[in-house]
């Protein structure tokens, strides 16, 4: 809360939630939608996902997971990717098979020569 | 993804400063080239605002692709962190892609699509009810999961009212208590993957999250334990009033600032005006007082959390950031 008074207006406001966006062509001032029901007896209890080195968990990158299921490497048997707010994107490669995945430790996906990553700050 | 339909898994990905689009054109076998920002037809990147002036504008990006107009090509659908999506229309070919330049806001009737919530949109689309139109499903701010029915028809989809698959979660998601022993649960800024994760035929959800909790110590008496929940208490009630200040003030600016574009926020003297009230607020003796309680509640809070916790934190805060991916399988 407070760095948030050195910092622009615009960044400042953001930081408190999606002011009204008076620009032309984009929306503002939108009602959020209601749900018009609920079907949260579809699942069984949730549980977490795990890899060989313990529960999968982005915490250390600020968390923010974003999971992507692939076979990203080919071998007919979908991968699983997790995004995080470090912007880099965790491979666990699927030891298992597709009905009972088991995961590797995670590495960093590669693009080119270095790691893959999207600009965060 | 196959971005370009080269038959090669490609990777695209959203981003948060300043929410330009990324593709990874992959090589094969788990190989990609180096990110380019996905550029519209006239080679600009597509962003919510295209012409924006302030990075922070189009902040917080997250992109998936669906034939949108059965026309056999992909289009971009892209969630927003206020909440809406938007479509960038194909207008060139399945390998070829050429995006429209302007954004077609995806509605729900008649006005722009919003999470419930409000914040966050991260959209992807499935089949969820097996009527062979997809439909969007996407997470949200506040941790819930909400399945957009597709009632249209092919090429020209429409959307129902959102139900919940995933209740929302309860509480700040900041500076939870765990307890010893407890399981954590789903968090909040939920991000989701639908796919039918065990092969059983059916559609299950995987939920990204994030949190921080407290670890409270194992070790605390039944006297110790007590005295913390007094103390959360009084912290939350501070914490309140501080929260409600904040709030009042951006009321009064969102006020003041109504109708006037947010490129034209910072300038030096909207910006003077935000930095002069921030301070008044924070100098007034009602949120000094407050503010002073809520850090001598938090001071004294700290004997009855474990610090050792390994994980992320922010400077002095006790609290551990997690991101956990959490397996919902469909019954």
């Amino acid at each position: 809360m407070m760095a948030i008074h050195r910092a622009g207006i615009a960044a400042a406001l953001f930081a408190f939630g999606g002011l009204a966006r008076a620009q032309e062509s984009v929306p503002y001032d939108v009602a959020h939608d209601e749900p018009r029901g609920v079907a949260t007896d579809s699942f069984h209890a949730p549980a977490r996902l795990s890899a060989a080195d313990g529960v999968i968990d982005s915490g250390p990158s600020w968390g923010h997971a974003g999971p992507w299921v692939e076979d990203v490497d080919g071998d007919g048997r979908r991968d699983l990717v997790v995004g995080d707010f470090s912007g880099l994107f965790r491979l666990y490669r699927n030891e298992g098979t597709n009905q009972e995945p088991r995961y590797a430790a995670a590495v960093n996906l590669k693009a080119g020569d270095a790691d893959a990553k999207v600009p965060i700050y | 993804m196959d971005f370009d339909g080269d038959g090669r898994l490609d990777l695209i990905s959203g981003s948060y400063d300043p929410g330009e689009l990324y593709l990874f054109r992959g090589s094969g076998r788990g190989a990609f080239e180096a990110p380019e920002a996905i550029k519209d037809k006239a080679g600009r990147p597509i962003l919510k605002v295209p012409d924006q002036e302030d990075r922070v504008e189009s902040f917080g990006s997250c992109t998936t692709l669906i034939d949108w107009d059965d026309d056999k090509d992909l289009d971009i659908l892209v969630g927003t962190f206020d909440g809406m999506i938007f479509l960038r229309r194909n207008e060139g070919t399945r390998t070829k892609p050429a995006y429209a330049t302007a954004n077609e806001w995806v509605k729900l009737g008649d006005k722009p699509l919003r999470v419930p919530g409000g914040e966050h949109a991260n959209p992807v689309t499935a089949d969820w009810d097996g009527d062979e139109l997809w439909d969007i499903v996407t997470g949200a701010a506040n941790g819930g999961v909400y399945w957009y029915r597709n009632a249209g028809t092919p090429g020209q989809p429409a959307f129902e009212a959102p139900v919940t698959l995933v209740a929302k979660h309860e509480g700040l998601g900041y500076s939870e208590l765990l307890e010893p022993g407890k399981e954590p649960k789903p968090g909040i800024r939920s991000q989701v993957a639908v796919t039918d994760y065990d092969g059983d035929g059916k559609l299950d959800v995987l939920l990204g999250d994030f949190g921080t909790y407290l670890h409270v110590r194992t070790d605390l008496k039944p006297e110790e334990a007590r005295t913390f929940e007094e103390l959360r208490r009084k912290e939350s009630e501070a914490t309140k009033f501080l929260r409600d200040c904040m709030e009042r003030l951006r009321a009064k600016f969102k006020e003041d600032l109504k109708g006037i574009l947010q490129s034209r926020w910072s300038t030096p003297e909207n910006s003077a005006k935000w930095q002069a009230a921030y301070r008044a607020m924070q100098e007034s003796p009602d949120y000094k007082r407050h503010m002073e309680e809520y850090n001598r509640l938090q001071k004294e809070g700290l004997q009855y959390v474990d610090r050792t916790a390994s994980g992320k934190r922010l400077g002095d805060d006790p609290a551990v950031a997690h991101g956990y991916v959490w397996l919902f399988r469909r019954k």
